[in-house]
């Protein structure tokens, strides 16, 4: 089997998961597979957008509503690990986000089929207010 | 939390495993020897092997390969036989489809677990806009150059309005925020009031080689399964094989000491124990697999028992320790050897606890 | 021109590989100075025979390494060298110079005493004179009684710093012990330079940094002093930034934690592989630093 074209279907895969995890289990609103993509090791990378259901952070203002977010799927195996190396996470913000993005979010997908989601700034931040 | 009461829970959950001891011989009775005969025939004909097998598929690619069942009937048996595997779009048993139906008909007082969290997530929320307006006002007097008394007497009637809502929260239990999840729960979702089961249950590798391995239960054998998720055997050098089988060898550790083995990521670490299962209670234990002769810094312990003291359980760690040398173990891989294979390991356990002199007096 | 912090390194072992360097600070001047400059390292001073609970400790601070080397490299402190075993070099230091110690000793007890009786009179004259036993400016009469009372509650003060450490210091500058070696033997003994430039980034960028073993992290930072301010950050040790992939699973729990706890999971990692070790080390170089904050999103 071509390796490139399995890579390509892990990460179609992953997509497709975190994608049907956020419609129907997290109720996100207008989730899309971006278009734009960066070939990382020779494995291509796309993004998910979407709308949460509520702000997931409070000290976003009030009046920038609702934003769309970034969603980075990324597989956690126990036994091979996927390189989510700060090189990677830096192209991900100037590759494929808009210019001055502040964060991401990083769906992991573990073995046993659930997804975990973080939030992921670029550079120091201040936790979100609770 | 709502659940079904104890005995039901008992009654659905009979076995820990999907093999069952054989429960239907006929009574002996003693004075009867056609009753004997009868069932001894009972006896040589039953068998406790399951009549079918569960059927897996495997999904993605082949570097980080997914092992799902499809079938209702097969993900419910394993669910209830075990607590094997997890629901793709629930917290654990795969719930989905009757979250859905059960959103259409309000049964709103058998909630299913990812509603109670939903709605105390969404209280929480409300809960916290009310805490901003109130700081709001305060920030407000500040800029307006009120004074401490002024302050002070803001703060109390804060922390007092605060404390009343919180408590009209709960006098309203689950009650107003519910039409909200479930509308848009709904969404989307109903064609028609007709759901699409999408949801698949998940086995985590481990999960599958003991279903295989261990338990006659799945469909493939473990030389297929071992091979879809490593590649052809031939291929294979020690270190590609090590962190699965140290991982195995304690699944298999527990699991075969009685106690209910999942997944532990959400407290970052391997796994956890149930003494039962999810159903039943809390698990008490998480479990960190380590090679035993390597050490961690410092850093690494200290980050983990937080997190699992913070979570209320004990940390477990469990070394695994490799009795026969590399190539002996890759040879038995080779040959399918897998009983002398997973044989040649020990484990052996370690508590960890952060220990605090205030705090642990007695 | 200003003194210069006194930094002390205590040097155990004798093999390059088994040295261990403890940097410390004796001087409470110095003590401040460095926190002036955001070092705040351990208080971490005791009484052998008495040993303290943390909150009652004293001089010497005890510092980071990370910390000993910012102060000298950004020319804030010189280094001086206390060979070990600490303790005979003091004791020798001891032997010699017993009895003008001893004299010096007991010339600044015996005046420590006067002082506190004269305090402790004028008191008890105040307080006779509010409650009218005694006319405004009156004498107080002599009184056997009250002398021993007084006496009997007299303090012994301890010294805030040393008197001898100065000696013990200035005998080892003679010994030909040059601070930059230290300094380079501490670089040299350092397990994990990016750590350092990981320190040095967050320092330029205004945050105070604490040890983080009991957060689950390398440093805890804090956005200006320790007292003032909570912390809101965990730095974890920084990784390889082209090759080392970031640990989910640490991530996962770290941050679980970060949410009990308020604290943001902060991983970084130097690029520029490039740059030579030497470079970096000169104070302000523009150590590349790529940090990223993470913590749970709230949902899933």
């Amino acid at each position: 089997m071509d390796p490139c074209s399995s890579d390509g279907d892990d990460r179609l895969y992953l997509e497709e998961l975190v994608e049907k995890s956020l419609i129907h289990l997290q109720l996100w609103k207008d989730v899309v597979v971006e278009d734009k993509l960066v070939v990382w090791k020779g494995v291509p990378v796309r993004l998910l957008t979407g709308c949460p259901p509520h702000v997931l952070s409070h000290d976003e203002k009030p009046a920038d509503g609702i934003g769309r977010e970034y969603i980075l799927p990324v597989n956690m195996t126990q036994y091979k690990e996927e390189q989510v190396t700060l090189a990677f996470l830096d192209i991900v913000f100037s590759e494929l986000c808009a210019k001055d993005t502040k964060r991401i979010i990083l769906a992991i997908v573990n073995t046993d089929g659930t997804v975990v989601f973080y939030f992921v700034y670029n550079g120091v931040h201040k936790p979100k207010r609770n | 939390m709502a659940k079904p009461k104890g005995k039901s829970l008992q009654q659905r959950y009979k076995y820990p495993l999907p093999i069952h001891p054989i429960d239907y011989l006929p009574s002996v009775i003693l004075h009867n020897p056609v009753s004997w005969v009868y069932w001894a025939y009972c006896f040589w004909k039953a068998t406790n092997i399951p009549s079918k097998r569960v059927h897996i598929e495997f999904e993605g690619g082949v570097n980080f390969p997914h092992i799902v069942v499809q079938d209702k009937d097969d993900m419910k048996y394993l669910w209830k036989n075990g607590f094997f595997g997890t629901g793709q779009l629930s917290r654990s048993e795969p719930t989905w489809l009757e979250r859905q139906e059960g959103a259409s008909k309000e049964r709103s007082n058998d909630l299913a677990l990812e509603k109670i969290t939903e709605r105390r997530r969404i209280q929480r929320l409300e809960f916290k806009k009310e805490r901003v307006k109130l700081e709001k006002q305060l920030l407000d007097l500040r800029r307006n150059g009120g004074n401490i008394e002024q302050e002070n007497a803001l703060l109390v009637q804060e922390r007092e309005m605060l404390r009343m809502f919180k408590q009209r929260q709960q006098e309203e239990g689950l009650g107003d925020n519910n039409s909200v999840v479930e509308e848009s729960m709904i969404e989307g979702t109903a064609v028609d009031h007709e759901y699409v089961d999408i949801e698949s249950l998940e086995l985590m590798s481990v999960e599958a080689t003991f279903l295989s391995f261990a338990l006659p239960i799945l469909d493939i054998s473990p030389k297929v399964l071992l091979s879809r998720l490593f590649g052809p055997s031939n291929d294979i050098t020690y270190g590609d094989i090590h962190k699965f089988i140290t991982h195995y060898v304690t699944y298999h550790h527990y699991r075969s000491l009685g106690w209910c083995v999942r997944s532990g990521i959400k407290f970052g670490c391997d796994y956890l124990l149930y003494k039962r299962g999810p159903p039943f209670q809390h698990a008490e234990f998480c479990i960190m697999v380590l090679d035993h002769d390597k050490s961690k810094d410092y850093t690494w312990y200290s980050s983990i028992s937080r997190v699992i003291g913070g979570a209320k359980k004990t940390c477990v760690l469990c070394y695994v320790e490799r009795l026969l040398p590399e190539d002996q173990i890759v040879e038995y891989w080779r040959t399918d050897n897998f009983i002398k294979l997973f044989g040649s390991y020990r484990v052996g356990e370690v508590i960890y606890k952060r220990w605090i002199p205030g705090k642990n007096r007695d | 021109m200003v003194n210069k912090i006194r930094i002390s390194v205590v040097v155990q072992g004798t093999d390059a590989s088994d040295l261990v360097l403890t940097p410390l600070i004796f001087k409470l001047e110095d003590v401040e100075r460095a926190r002036k400059l955001g070092v705040c390292g351990i208080l971490a001073g005791t009484l052998p025979t008495a040993a303290q609970q943390n909150m009652f400790l004293s001089v010497p601070l005890k510092l980071m390494a990370e910390e000993a080397i910012w102060l000298f490299l950004s020319g804030h402190a010189e280094v001086v060298h206390l060979r070990s075993p600490t303790s005979s070099l003091i004791g020798n230091l001891i032997k010699e110079n017993l009895e003008s110690l001893q004299a010096a000793n007991e010339s600044k007890l015996q005046e420590s005493f006067r002082l506190q009786r004269q305090f402790k009179v004028e008191q008890h004259r105040l307080k006779l004179e509010s409650l009218g036993r005694l006319p405004p400016g009156g004498e107080l009469p002599h009184d056997p009684q009250i002398d021993s009372l007084i006496d009997s509650s007299l303090f012994v003060e301890t010294a805030n710093s040393s008197s001898i450490l100065s000696k013990l210091s200035s005998k080892q500058q003679q010994d030909g012990c040059i601070d930059a070696q230290i300094i380079n033997c501490m670089i040299a003994n350092y397990s994990n330079w990016d750590n350092y430039l990981l320190y040095q980034s967050l320092r330029e960028n205004g945050y105070v940094l604490s040890p983080g073993a009991r957060f689950g992290g390398l440093y805890i930072a804090y956005p200006g002093d320790p007292l003032r301010y909570h912390s809101h950050i965990t730095v974890q040790p920084a990784i390889d930034y082209y090759k080392e992939g970031i640990d989910l699973t640490l991530l996962t729990s770290g941050a679980r934690l970060g949410t009990s706890v308020k604290k943001m999971w902060v991983i970084g990692g130097v690029k520029n592989y490039g740059t030579k070790q030497e470079e970096l080390r000169k104070p302000k170089a523009p150590a590349d630093v790529s940090f990223f904050s993470i913590e749970w999103a709230g949902f899933g």
